[in-house]
Protein backbone atom coordinates (compact mmCIF):
# COMPACT_ATOMS: atom_id res chain seq x y z
CA UNK A 1 0.00 0.00 0.00
CA UNK A 2 0.83 3.35 -0.45
CA UNK A 3 3.27 5.47 1.94
CA UNK A 4 0.25 7.71 2.62
CA UNK A 5 -0.96 10.22 4.47
CA UNK A 6 2.81 12.02 2.92
CA UNK A 7 1.82 15.00 1.34
CA UNK A 8 0.56 18.60 2.54
CA UNK A 9 2.19 18.77 5.78
CA UNK A 10 1.79 22.16 7.54
CA UNK A 11 5.41 23.40 8.54
CA UNK A 12 5.54 26.61 9.09
CA UNK A 13 3.70 30.09 8.97
CA UNK A 14 5.10 33.13 7.35
CA UNK A 15 4.16 36.99 7.74
CA UNK A 16 3.59 38.71 4.97
CA UNK A 17 4.22 42.85 4.55
CA UNK A 18 0.77 43.49 5.14
CA UNK A 19 0.49 41.34 8.08
CA UNK A 20 -1.41 38.46 6.44
CA UNK A 21 -0.10 35.04 7.96
CA UNK A 22 0.53 32.27 5.54
CA UNK A 23 0.88 28.71 6.20
CA UNK A 24 3.62 27.06 4.63
CA UNK A 25 3.14 23.35 3.64
CA UNK A 26 5.56 20.19 2.19
CA UNK A 27 4.60 18.71 -0.54
CA UNK A 28 6.63 15.67 -1.55
CA UNK A 29 6.73 15.20 -5.45
CA UNK A 30 8.17 11.67 -5.81
CA UNK A 31 11.34 10.74 -4.53
CA UNK A 32 13.56 13.77 -5.75
CA UNK A 33 11.56 16.46 -5.16
CA UNK A 34 9.77 18.17 -3.27
CA UNK A 35 7.68 21.58 -2.51
CA UNK A 36 6.81 24.55 0.21
CA UNK A 37 3.15 25.80 -0.67
CA UNK A 38 0.98 28.21 0.39
CA UNK A 39 -2.95 28.84 -0.18
CA UNK A 40 -3.58 28.65 -3.68
CA UNK A 41 -4.27 31.93 -5.13
CA UNK A 42 -3.21 34.85 -7.33
CA UNK A 43 -1.97 37.23 -4.72
CA UNK A 44 0.48 40.32 -4.04
CA UNK A 45 1.43 39.70 -0.70
CA UNK A 46 1.44 35.44 -1.12
CA UNK A 47 4.12 36.25 -4.07
CA UNK A 48 6.01 38.49 -1.60
CA UNK A 49 6.30 35.67 0.31
CA UNK A 50 7.30 33.15 -2.07
CA UNK A 51 10.07 35.55 -2.98
CA UNK A 52 11.24 35.46 0.43
CA UNK A 53 11.68 31.57 0.84
CA UNK A 54 13.16 31.67 -3.20
CA UNK A 55 16.13 34.28 -1.57
CA UNK A 56 16.13 32.36 1.67
CA UNK A 57 17.15 29.07 -0.77
CA UNK A 58 19.06 30.51 -3.07
CA UNK A 59 22.26 31.99 -0.89
CA UNK A 60 24.31 29.96 -0.13
CA UNK A 61 23.10 26.75 -2.63
CA UNK A 62 21.93 24.23 -0.59
CA UNK A 63 24.29 21.24 -2.22
CA UNK A 64 22.18 19.08 -3.80
CA UNK A 65 19.72 21.34 -5.13
CA UNK A 66 19.78 21.26 -8.81
CA UNK A 67 16.33 23.22 -9.59
CA UNK A 68 14.66 26.09 -7.56
CA UNK A 69 11.60 26.69 -9.41
CA UNK A 70 8.97 29.65 -7.74
CA UNK A 71 5.49 30.03 -8.65
CA UNK A 72 2.50 31.93 -8.02
CA UNK A 73 2.11 29.71 -4.46
CA UNK A 74 4.75 27.38 -4.35
CA UNK A 75 8.39 26.69 -4.40
CA UNK A 76 9.54 23.09 -5.91
CA UNK A 77 12.99 21.81 -5.11
CA UNK A 78 14.24 19.13 -7.29
CA UNK A 79 17.37 17.57 -6.41
CA UNK A 80 20.13 14.27 -7.08
CA UNK A 81 20.84 12.37 -4.57
CA UNK A 82 23.26 10.59 -5.39
CA UNK A 83 25.18 13.92 -4.27
CA UNK A 84 23.19 13.63 -1.15
CA UNK A 85 24.58 11.86 1.93
CA UNK A 86 22.13 10.01 3.92
CA UNK A 87 22.59 9.91 7.46
CA UNK A 88 20.78 7.95 10.39
CA UNK A 89 18.48 10.89 11.34
CA UNK A 90 17.36 11.64 8.04
CA UNK A 91 17.19 8.13 6.12
CA UNK A 92 16.83 9.72 2.49
CA UNK A 93 18.09 12.93 0.56
CA UNK A 94 14.61 14.11 0.80
CA UNK A 95 14.58 14.38 4.30
CA UNK A 96 18.16 15.46 4.35
CA UNK A 97 17.23 18.30 2.06
CA UNK A 98 14.00 19.24 4.24
CA UNK A 99 15.84 19.36 7.26
CA UNK A 100 18.25 22.40 5.45
CA UNK A 101 15.40 24.28 4.31
CA UNK A 102 13.87 24.38 7.32
CA UNK A 103 16.59 25.70 9.09
CA UNK A 104 16.89 28.28 6.41
CA UNK A 105 12.70 29.43 6.70
CA UNK A 106 13.87 29.89 10.24
CA UNK A 107 15.83 32.64 9.43
CA UNK A 108 13.46 33.88 7.45
CA UNK A 109 12.92 37.45 7.64
CA UNK A 110 10.58 39.40 5.77
CA UNK A 111 11.04 43.56 4.74
CA UNK A 112 8.00 46.05 5.12
CA UNK A 113 8.93 46.26 1.68
CA UNK A 114 10.70 43.97 -0.69
CA UNK A 115 12.82 45.54 -3.27
CA UNK A 116 12.02 44.12 -6.85
CA UNK A 117 13.98 44.99 -9.66
CA UNK A 118 12.11 47.20 -11.63
CA UNK A 119 11.82 46.82 -15.39
CA UNK A 120 10.50 48.81 -17.94
CA UNK A 121 9.07 47.71 -21.49
CA UNK A 122 7.75 49.41 -24.57
CA UNK A 123 4.71 48.13 -26.13
CA UNK A 124 3.33 49.38 -29.19
CA UNK A 125 -0.57 48.66 -29.23
CA UNK A 126 -1.20 49.54 -32.66
CA UNK A 127 -3.62 47.31 -34.07
CA UNK A 128 -1.56 46.52 -37.00
CA UNK A 129 0.63 44.89 -34.08
CA UNK A 130 -2.34 43.91 -31.65
CA UNK A 131 -4.60 41.43 -33.15
CA UNK A 132 -7.15 41.21 -30.56
CA UNK A 133 -7.90 44.63 -29.56
CA UNK A 134 -10.11 45.31 -31.49
CA UNK A 135 -12.84 42.11 -30.76
CA UNK A 136 -11.47 42.16 -27.21
CA UNK A 137 -12.67 45.81 -26.19
CA UNK A 138 -15.92 45.59 -28.53
CA UNK A 139 -16.45 41.97 -26.14
CA UNK A 140 -15.25 43.73 -22.64
CA UNK A 141 -17.54 47.09 -23.94
CA UNK A 142 -15.08 49.82 -23.57
CA UNK A 143 -12.83 51.48 -25.66
CA UNK A 144 -9.51 50.12 -27.27
CA UNK A 145 -8.01 53.09 -25.97
CA UNK A 146 -9.62 52.66 -22.38
CA UNK A 147 -8.19 48.95 -22.76
CA UNK A 148 -4.43 50.35 -23.47
CA UNK A 149 -4.51 52.52 -20.77
CA UNK A 150 -5.92 50.30 -18.30
CA UNK A 151 -3.19 47.76 -18.90
CA UNK A 152 -0.43 50.31 -19.19
CA UNK A 153 -1.59 51.88 -16.12
CA UNK A 154 0.17 49.58 -13.30
CA UNK A 155 2.99 48.17 -12.19
CA UNK A 156 3.02 44.21 -12.53
CA UNK A 157 4.82 41.38 -10.48
CA UNK A 158 6.57 38.49 -12.35
CA UNK A 159 4.72 35.98 -10.55
CA UNK A 160 6.36 32.62 -12.37
CA UNK A 161 8.17 31.77 -16.10
CA UNK A 162 6.86 28.72 -17.72
CA UNK A 163 5.21 27.48 -20.52
CA UNK A 164 7.98 28.45 -23.19
CA UNK A 165 11.62 29.66 -22.52
CA UNK A 166 11.58 33.22 -20.91
CA UNK A 167 7.62 33.27 -20.85
CA UNK A 168 6.64 35.62 -17.92
CA UNK A 169 3.39 35.34 -16.10
CA UNK A 170 2.54 38.92 -14.97
CA UNK A 171 -0.46 40.22 -13.09
CA UNK A 172 -2.85 41.21 -11.65
CA UNK A 173 -5.07 42.81 -14.61
CA UNK A 174 -7.64 45.39 -13.88
CA UNK A 175 -10.44 43.30 -13.38
CA UNK A 176 -12.47 45.63 -16.25
CA UNK A 177 -9.50 43.95 -18.71
CA UNK A 178 -9.44 40.52 -17.52
CA UNK A 179 -10.47 37.96 -20.55
CA UNK A 180 -10.69 34.38 -21.87
CA UNK A 181 -8.12 32.63 -23.88
CA UNK A 182 -8.79 31.89 -26.86
CA UNK A 183 -10.92 28.15 -27.43
CA UNK A 184 -8.20 27.14 -30.37
CA UNK A 185 -4.81 28.54 -30.21
CA UNK A 186 -3.15 30.47 -32.77
CA UNK A 187 -0.76 28.33 -34.56
CA UNK A 188 2.40 30.53 -34.32
CA UNK A 189 2.13 33.99 -32.53
CA UNK A 190 5.09 35.85 -32.88
CA UNK A 191 7.69 36.51 -30.47
CA UNK A 192 7.48 39.95 -28.76
CA UNK A 193 3.54 39.99 -28.91
CA UNK A 194 1.94 41.26 -25.36
CA UNK A 195 -1.21 39.32 -24.87
CA UNK A 196 -3.93 39.03 -21.49
CA UNK A 197 -5.22 35.88 -20.85
CA UNK A 198 -7.60 35.57 -17.32
CA UNK A 199 -5.87 37.64 -14.36
CA UNK A 200 -2.72 37.86 -16.39
CA UNK A 201 -0.69 39.26 -18.77
CA UNK A 202 2.39 38.05 -20.46
CA UNK A 203 4.93 38.28 -23.23
CA UNK A 204 5.54 35.76 -25.99
CA UNK A 205 9.22 35.55 -25.87
CA UNK A 206 9.66 33.24 -29.71
CA UNK A 207 7.92 32.46 -31.90
CA UNK A 208 5.10 29.98 -30.86
CA UNK A 209 1.86 28.73 -30.60
CA UNK A 210 -0.83 30.71 -28.48
CA UNK A 211 -3.96 30.88 -27.39
CA UNK A 212 -3.90 34.38 -25.19
CA UNK A 213 -5.49 37.62 -26.68
CA UNK A 214 -2.87 39.67 -28.26
CA UNK A 215 -3.05 43.23 -27.60
CA UNK A 216 0.39 45.17 -28.70
CA UNK A 217 4.15 44.05 -29.43
CA UNK A 218 6.99 44.68 -27.92
CA UNK A 219 10.64 44.85 -29.99
CA UNK A 220 12.21 43.66 -26.99
CA UNK A 221 13.87 40.41 -26.77
CA UNK A 222 12.22 38.47 -24.11
CA UNK A 223 14.54 35.90 -24.74
CA UNK A 224 18.25 35.34 -26.54
CA UNK A 225 20.24 32.54 -26.01
CA UNK A 226 23.42 33.90 -26.53
CA UNK A 227 23.34 36.42 -23.51
CA UNK A 228 24.40 34.42 -20.46
CA UNK A 229 20.97 35.30 -18.63
CA UNK A 230 18.66 34.44 -22.21
CA UNK A 231 15.85 35.62 -20.13
CA UNK A 232 14.95 39.23 -20.25
CA UNK A 233 13.00 39.11 -16.80
CA UNK A 234 13.03 36.24 -13.69
CA UNK A 235 10.59 35.87 -11.00
CA UNK A 236 10.10 38.66 -8.75
CA UNK A 237 10.55 41.29 -11.08
CA UNK A 238 8.38 44.34 -11.32
CA UNK A 239 7.54 44.98 -14.80
CA UNK A 240 5.92 48.53 -16.20
CA UNK A 241 4.85 48.98 -19.97
CA UNK A 242 4.88 52.26 -21.82
CA UNK A 243 3.04 52.50 -24.93
CA UNK A 244 5.39 53.67 -28.12
CA UNK A 245 4.52 54.41 -31.40
CA UNK A 246 4.80 52.13 -34.65
CA UNK A 247 7.82 54.25 -35.68
CA UNK A 248 9.46 54.27 -32.16
CA UNK A 249 8.49 50.13 -32.15
CA UNK A 250 10.85 50.14 -35.43
CA UNK A 251 13.65 52.35 -34.30
CA UNK A 252 13.69 50.24 -30.57
CA UNK A 253 13.90 46.80 -32.63
CA UNK A 254 17.29 45.52 -32.10
CA UNK A 255 19.20 45.36 -35.48
CA UNK B 1 34.89 14.66 -40.66
CA UNK B 2 33.24 11.76 -38.59
CA UNK B 3 29.24 10.51 -38.36
CA UNK B 4 27.72 11.26 -42.06
CA UNK B 5 23.78 10.48 -41.98
CA UNK B 6 23.04 8.64 -45.03
CA UNK B 7 19.18 8.24 -44.32
CA UNK B 8 17.55 10.04 -41.72
CA UNK B 9 15.54 8.01 -38.88
CA UNK B 10 12.39 9.25 -37.55
CA UNK B 11 13.96 11.47 -35.03
CA UNK B 12 17.27 11.62 -34.31
CA UNK B 13 19.21 14.07 -31.75
CA UNK B 14 21.89 15.01 -29.51
CA UNK B 15 20.83 14.45 -25.71
CA UNK B 16 23.03 14.08 -22.51
CA UNK B 17 21.08 13.88 -19.25
CA UNK B 18 19.73 17.46 -19.60
CA UNK B 19 19.80 20.93 -18.46
CA UNK B 20 19.46 21.61 -14.70
CA UNK B 21 19.15 24.91 -12.80
CA UNK B 22 17.48 27.15 -15.26
CA UNK B 23 13.94 25.61 -14.88
CA UNK B 24 12.87 28.87 -12.77
CA UNK B 25 13.38 30.67 -16.56
CA UNK B 26 10.88 28.28 -17.98
CA UNK B 27 13.72 26.69 -19.47
CA UNK B 28 13.38 22.70 -19.54
CA UNK B 29 16.01 20.33 -18.85
CA UNK B 30 15.03 17.95 -21.46
CA UNK B 31 17.91 15.55 -21.82
CA UNK B 32 17.55 11.64 -23.02
CA UNK B 33 14.76 9.85 -22.69
CA UNK B 34 16.46 6.99 -21.38
CA UNK B 35 19.18 8.20 -19.41
CA UNK B 36 20.16 4.60 -18.03
CA UNK B 37 21.04 3.45 -21.31
CA UNK B 38 22.65 6.51 -22.41
CA UNK B 39 24.68 6.11 -19.19
CA UNK B 40 25.25 3.10 -20.25
CA UNK B 41 26.32 3.17 -23.90
CA UNK B 42 28.85 5.79 -22.51
CA UNK B 43 30.25 3.41 -19.85
CA UNK B 44 30.97 0.91 -22.73
CA UNK B 45 33.12 3.47 -24.92
CA UNK B 46 34.59 4.67 -21.67
CA UNK B 47 33.28 8.22 -21.74
CA UNK B 48 32.11 9.89 -18.58
CA UNK B 49 28.21 9.21 -18.15
CA UNK B 50 27.13 12.31 -19.03
CA UNK B 51 28.99 12.44 -22.30
CA UNK B 52 26.14 13.79 -25.42
CA UNK B 53 25.29 11.10 -27.39
CA UNK B 54 23.10 10.57 -30.77
CA UNK B 55 19.24 9.27 -29.24
CA UNK B 56 17.57 7.15 -31.91
CA UNK B 57 13.87 5.93 -32.18
CA UNK B 58 12.59 3.87 -35.29
CA UNK B 59 12.71 3.90 -38.28
CA UNK B 60 16.32 4.38 -36.85
CA UNK B 61 18.87 6.46 -39.28
CA UNK B 62 21.55 4.57 -41.33
CA UNK B 63 25.13 6.22 -40.95
CA UNK B 64 28.43 6.20 -41.57
CA UNK B 65 31.93 6.21 -39.84
CA UNK B 66 33.96 8.69 -41.47
CA UNK B 67 36.49 8.14 -39.20
CA UNK B 68 37.77 5.27 -36.84
CA UNK B 69 36.04 4.75 -33.87
CA UNK B 70 34.91 3.26 -30.61
CA UNK B 71 30.74 2.79 -30.39
CA UNK B 72 28.14 1.28 -28.19
CA UNK B 73 24.58 1.10 -29.13
CA UNK B 74 22.19 0.71 -26.10
CA UNK B 75 18.82 0.85 -24.97
CA UNK B 76 16.32 -0.20 -27.69
CA UNK B 77 17.52 -3.15 -29.66
CA UNK B 78 16.05 -3.14 -33.51
CA UNK B 79 18.95 -5.39 -34.49
CA UNK B 80 22.44 -3.12 -35.43
CA UNK B 81 24.17 -4.19 -38.31
CA UNK B 82 27.69 -2.68 -39.67
CA UNK B 83 28.50 -3.86 -43.26
CA UNK B 84 25.11 -6.06 -43.40
CA UNK B 85 26.64 -7.68 -40.25
CA UNK B 86 24.36 -8.63 -37.12
CA UNK B 87 26.58 -6.94 -33.78
CA UNK B 88 25.19 -6.97 -30.31
CA UNK B 89 24.31 -3.56 -28.30
CA UNK B 90 25.90 -3.15 -25.41
CA UNK B 91 29.16 -4.02 -26.56
CA UNK B 92 31.77 -2.00 -27.39
CA UNK B 93 33.13 -1.85 -30.89
CA UNK B 94 35.71 -0.61 -32.92
CA UNK B 95 34.53 0.38 -35.92
CA UNK B 96 36.93 0.98 -39.23
CA UNK B 97 36.40 4.72 -41.34
CA UNK B 98 34.02 3.81 -43.90
CA UNK B 99 31.57 1.06 -42.59
CA UNK B 100 27.96 2.13 -42.37
CA UNK B 101 25.36 1.33 -39.31
CA UNK B 102 22.12 0.51 -40.21
CA UNK B 103 19.22 -0.91 -38.02
CA UNK B 104 16.97 -4.06 -39.30
CA UNK B 105 13.76 -4.36 -37.35
CA UNK B 106 12.36 -2.93 -33.75
CA UNK B 107 12.14 -6.04 -31.48
CA UNK B 108 12.52 -4.42 -28.03
CA UNK B 109 12.27 -1.09 -27.21
CA UNK B 110 11.42 2.42 -27.75
CA UNK B 111 14.53 4.15 -28.03
CA UNK B 112 17.65 3.73 -28.50
CA UNK B 113 21.68 5.44 -27.78
CA UNK B 114 24.61 5.53 -29.31
CA UNK B 115 27.97 6.57 -27.86
CA UNK B 116 31.38 6.97 -29.42
CA UNK B 117 34.28 7.55 -27.12
CA UNK B 118 35.68 10.70 -27.21
CA UNK B 119 32.07 12.00 -27.48
CA UNK B 120 31.24 14.76 -30.50
CA UNK B 121 32.67 18.20 -31.10
CA UNK B 122 29.06 20.59 -30.12
CA UNK B 123 28.50 23.48 -28.43
CA UNK B 124 26.89 22.89 -25.04
CA UNK B 125 24.26 25.95 -24.09
CA UNK B 126 23.51 26.67 -20.38
CA UNK B 127 25.77 23.79 -19.58
CA UNK B 128 24.22 20.96 -21.60
CA UNK B 129 24.16 19.48 -25.19
CA UNK B 130 20.90 18.40 -25.43
CA UNK B 131 18.77 19.52 -28.28
CA UNK B 132 16.34 21.95 -26.72
CA UNK B 133 13.26 22.01 -29.48
CA UNK B 134 11.07 24.61 -28.56
CA UNK B 135 13.67 27.12 -28.75
CA UNK B 136 15.87 25.35 -31.63
CA UNK B 137 19.10 25.48 -29.89
CA UNK B 138 22.00 23.14 -28.69
CA UNK B 139 22.46 19.59 -29.54
CA UNK B 140 22.80 19.38 -33.58
CA UNK B 141 21.74 23.40 -34.72
CA UNK B 142 18.58 22.56 -32.49
CA UNK B 143 17.39 20.12 -34.53
CA UNK B 144 16.85 16.43 -35.65
CA UNK B 145 19.61 15.10 -37.81
CA UNK B 146 18.90 15.48 -41.58
CA UNK B 147 20.72 13.54 -44.26
CA UNK B 148 24.26 14.56 -45.07
CA UNK B 149 24.50 15.78 -41.55
CA UNK B 150 28.21 15.70 -40.19
CA UNK B 151 28.68 14.80 -36.67
CA UNK B 152 32.50 15.79 -35.69
CA UNK B 153 34.31 13.69 -33.43
CA UNK B 154 35.94 15.48 -30.06
CA UNK B 155 39.21 13.18 -30.67
CA UNK B 156 40.89 10.79 -33.04
CA UNK B 157 41.92 7.68 -32.98
CA UNK B 158 43.16 5.25 -35.29
CA UNK B 159 43.29 1.16 -35.17
CA UNK B 160 45.83 0.54 -37.90
CA UNK B 161 45.34 -3.68 -37.55
CA UNK B 162 42.44 -3.18 -39.06
CA UNK B 163 41.43 -3.90 -42.13
CA UNK B 164 39.65 -1.47 -43.90
CA UNK B 165 36.11 -1.05 -43.65
CA UNK B 166 36.11 -3.97 -40.74
CA UNK B 167 35.02 -3.62 -37.44
CA UNK B 168 35.39 -5.88 -34.37
CA UNK B 169 33.23 -6.29 -31.25
CA UNK B 170 35.52 -6.83 -27.97
CA UNK B 171 35.23 -9.64 -26.70
CA UNK B 172 33.39 -8.96 -23.64
CA UNK B 173 29.69 -7.95 -22.43
CA UNK B 174 28.49 -5.99 -19.58
CA UNK B 175 26.58 -8.35 -17.02
CA UNK B 176 23.36 -6.64 -16.65
CA UNK B 177 20.08 -7.25 -15.72
CA UNK B 178 17.13 -6.23 -18.52
CA UNK B 179 14.31 -4.47 -17.38
CA UNK B 180 11.59 -6.73 -16.64
CA UNK B 181 8.13 -5.61 -18.00
CA UNK B 182 6.23 -7.81 -15.99
CA UNK B 183 6.42 -5.60 -12.89
CA UNK B 184 4.28 -2.49 -12.58
CA UNK B 185 5.73 0.99 -12.99
CA UNK B 186 6.18 2.01 -8.97
CA UNK B 187 4.37 5.61 -8.03
CA UNK B 188 4.47 7.99 -5.28
CA UNK B 189 1.22 9.92 -4.93
CA UNK B 190 1.58 13.42 -5.52
CA UNK B 191 -0.80 16.49 -4.07
CA UNK B 192 -3.93 16.57 -5.98
CA UNK B 193 -4.35 12.04 -5.17
CA UNK B 194 -7.04 12.50 -3.25
CA UNK B 195 -9.00 14.29 -5.69
CA UNK B 196 -9.90 11.29 -7.73
CA UNK B 197 -12.94 9.34 -5.94
CA UNK B 198 -11.92 6.36 -3.95
CA UNK B 199 -12.81 3.76 -6.86
CA UNK B 200 -10.42 5.91 -9.15
CA UNK B 201 -7.44 5.82 -6.98
CA UNK B 202 -7.89 1.94 -6.35
CA UNK B 203 -8.80 1.99 -10.42
CA UNK B 204 -4.74 3.67 -10.72
CA UNK B 205 -3.44 0.44 -9.54
CA UNK B 206 -5.93 -2.01 -10.11
CA UNK B 207 -6.82 -1.42 -13.92
CA UNK B 208 -4.18 -1.27 -16.92
CA UNK B 209 -3.40 1.43 -19.16
CA UNK B 210 -2.05 1.49 -22.69
CA UNK B 211 0.31 3.68 -24.03
CA UNK B 212 -1.12 5.61 -26.80
CA UNK B 213 0.71 6.40 -30.51
CA UNK B 214 0.55 9.89 -30.04
CA UNK B 215 2.82 9.73 -27.16
CA UNK B 216 6.27 11.27 -27.59
CA UNK B 217 9.22 12.86 -25.58
CA UNK B 218 7.28 15.32 -24.21
CA UNK B 219 4.61 12.91 -22.51
CA UNK B 220 3.31 9.09 -22.74
CA UNK B 221 -0.64 9.76 -22.88
CA UNK B 222 -2.24 6.56 -21.63
CA UNK B 223 -5.50 4.93 -21.73
CA UNK B 224 -7.42 3.40 -19.25
CA UNK B 225 -10.66 2.82 -17.06
CA UNK B 226 -11.94 6.32 -17.22
CA UNK B 227 -10.64 7.93 -13.36
CA UNK B 228 -13.25 10.63 -12.27
CA UNK B 229 -14.18 12.59 -9.14
CA UNK B 230 -12.99 16.52 -8.00
CA UNK B 231 -11.99 17.15 -11.65
CA UNK B 232 -10.47 21.47 -11.49
CA UNK B 233 -7.58 22.88 -13.15
CA UNK B 234 -5.11 25.04 -10.93
CA UNK B 235 -3.06 27.85 -10.64
CA UNK B 236 0.52 26.53 -12.60
CA UNK B 237 3.11 25.47 -10.87
CA UNK B 238 6.18 22.98 -11.59
CA UNK B 239 5.94 19.55 -13.12
CA UNK B 240 8.77 16.78 -13.33
CA UNK B 241 9.67 14.00 -15.67
CA UNK B 242 7.46 11.50 -14.38
CA UNK B 243 4.58 14.06 -12.81
CA UNK B 244 1.47 11.94 -14.05
CA UNK B 245 -1.45 14.19 -15.02
CA UNK B 246 -5.01 14.14 -14.80
CA UNK B 247 -6.03 15.55 -18.09
CA UNK B 248 -10.12 16.96 -18.47
CA UNK B 249 -11.61 13.81 -21.16
CA UNK B 250 -10.57 11.91 -18.21
CA UNK B 251 -7.14 10.15 -19.20
CA UNK B 252 -3.92 10.63 -17.72
CA UNK B 253 -0.69 11.75 -19.32
CA UNK B 254 2.98 10.64 -17.94
CA UNK B 255 5.76 13.92 -18.40
CA UNK B 256 8.57 13.02 -19.79
CA UNK B 257 12.20 14.06 -20.71
CA UNK B 258 10.65 17.44 -23.01
CA UNK B 259 7.94 18.11 -20.49
CA UNK B 260 7.27 21.78 -19.78
CA UNK B 261 8.94 23.06 -16.59
CA UNK B 262 5.16 24.14 -14.75
CA UNK B 263 1.74 23.07 -15.99
CA UNK B 264 -1.90 23.51 -14.32
CA UNK B 265 -3.35 20.06 -14.38
CA UNK B 266 -4.06 17.77 -11.23
CA UNK B 267 -0.81 16.08 -10.42
CA UNK B 268 -1.81 12.83 -8.91
CA UNK B 269 1.04 10.86 -8.72
CA UNK B 270 4.78 10.53 -9.53
CA UNK B 271 6.45 7.70 -11.47
CA UNK B 272 10.57 7.23 -9.26
CA UNK B 273 12.97 7.90 -10.62
CA UNK B 274 14.45 4.46 -11.03
CA UNK B 275 11.59 3.61 -13.16
CA UNK B 276 11.83 6.30 -15.83
CA UNK B 277 14.19 4.56 -17.87
CA UNK B 278 12.00 1.32 -17.71
CA UNK B 279 9.18 3.53 -18.35
CA UNK B 280 10.69 5.49 -21.45
CA UNK B 281 11.28 1.83 -23.22
CA UNK B 282 7.96 0.20 -22.57
CA UNK B 283 6.69 -1.57 -25.37
CA UNK B 284 3.71 0.30 -26.66
CA UNK B 285 2.10 -3.38 -27.17
CA UNK B 286 2.04 -3.69 -23.46
CA UNK B 287 -0.20 -2.29 -21.11
CA UNK B 288 0.84 -0.34 -18.05
CA UNK B 289 0.53 -1.54 -14.24
CA UNK B 290 1.40 0.78 -11.69
CA UNK B 291 1.99 0.07 -8.34
CA UNK B 292 2.39 2.26 -4.78
CA UNK B 293 5.73 2.13 -2.99
CA UNK B 294 7.40 4.51 -0.69
CA UNK B 295 9.95 6.94 -1.13
CA UNK B 296 12.45 5.49 1.54
CA UNK B 297 12.47 2.61 -0.72
CA UNK B 298 12.31 4.68 -3.96
CA UNK B 299 15.33 6.06 -2.93
CA UNK B 300 16.99 2.99 -2.23
CA UNK B 301 16.63 1.52 -5.50
CA UNK B 302 17.73 4.11 -7.39
CA UNK B 303 20.55 3.74 -5.18
CA UNK B 304 21.42 0.64 -6.00
CA UNK B 305 20.36 1.05 -10.07
CA UNK B 306 23.23 4.02 -10.17
CA UNK B 307 25.67 1.73 -7.97
CA UNK B 308 25.63 -0.85 -10.56
CA UNK B 309 25.52 1.24 -13.53
CA UNK B 310 29.43 2.75 -11.71
CA UNK B 311 30.51 -0.76 -11.35
CA UNK B 312 29.65 -1.64 -14.82
CA UNK B 313 30.93 1.74 -16.39
CA UNK B 314 34.49 1.27 -14.62
CA UNK B 315 35.01 -2.28 -15.32
CA UNK B 316 34.52 -0.99 -18.91
CA UNK B 317 36.75 1.97 -19.24
CA UNK B 318 39.02 0.07 -17.44
CA UNK B 319 39.24 -3.07 -19.63
CA UNK B 320 38.68 -0.64 -22.86
CA UNK B 321 41.86 1.25 -21.47
CA UNK B 322 43.79 -1.21 -21.16
CA UNK B 323 42.71 -2.92 -24.68
CA UNK B 324 44.09 -0.07 -26.59
CA UNK B 325 46.91 0.62 -24.53
CA UNK B 326 48.45 -2.87 -26.28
Amino acid sequence: MKESPDFSIPVTQITAPNGEVFSVLIEWNGDQSLSLVCREAIDENLHAVIRAIWQVLQTPPIPGIIDIIPTFHSITLVFDPLTIANTRNYPTAGEVILQQVMSRLNQLTIPASTLKRQVSIPVCYDTSLAPDLITLSERLAISPEELVTLHHSKPYSVYMLGFLPGFAYMGILDASITAPRHPRPRPRVPAGSVAIAAQQTGIYPTDSPGGWQLIGRTPIRMFNPLEPNPCFLQPGDEVTFYPVSVKEYHQLMPQ
Amino acid sequence: MSIRVIKKGSLDSIQDLGRFGYQHLGIPPGGALDPWALQLANGLVGNTPGEAGVELFFPAPTLQFEKDAVIAISGADWQPCLQGIPVDINRTILVKKGVVLTFQQPSFGRVAYLAVRGGFQLEPWLGSYSTQWGVALSGFEGRALQKEDQLLFRSSIEFSTLTPESFLPLPWKPALQTSSFNTPIRLIPDTHFHFLDEASQERLTNATFNILPQSNRMGFIVKGPKLSGNYRELISAAVRRGTIQWLPDEQIILLMADHPTTGGYPRIAQVIAADLPKLAQWPAALPLQFEWIGRTVAEQVYREQHFLLTQMQNAASNRLASYLER
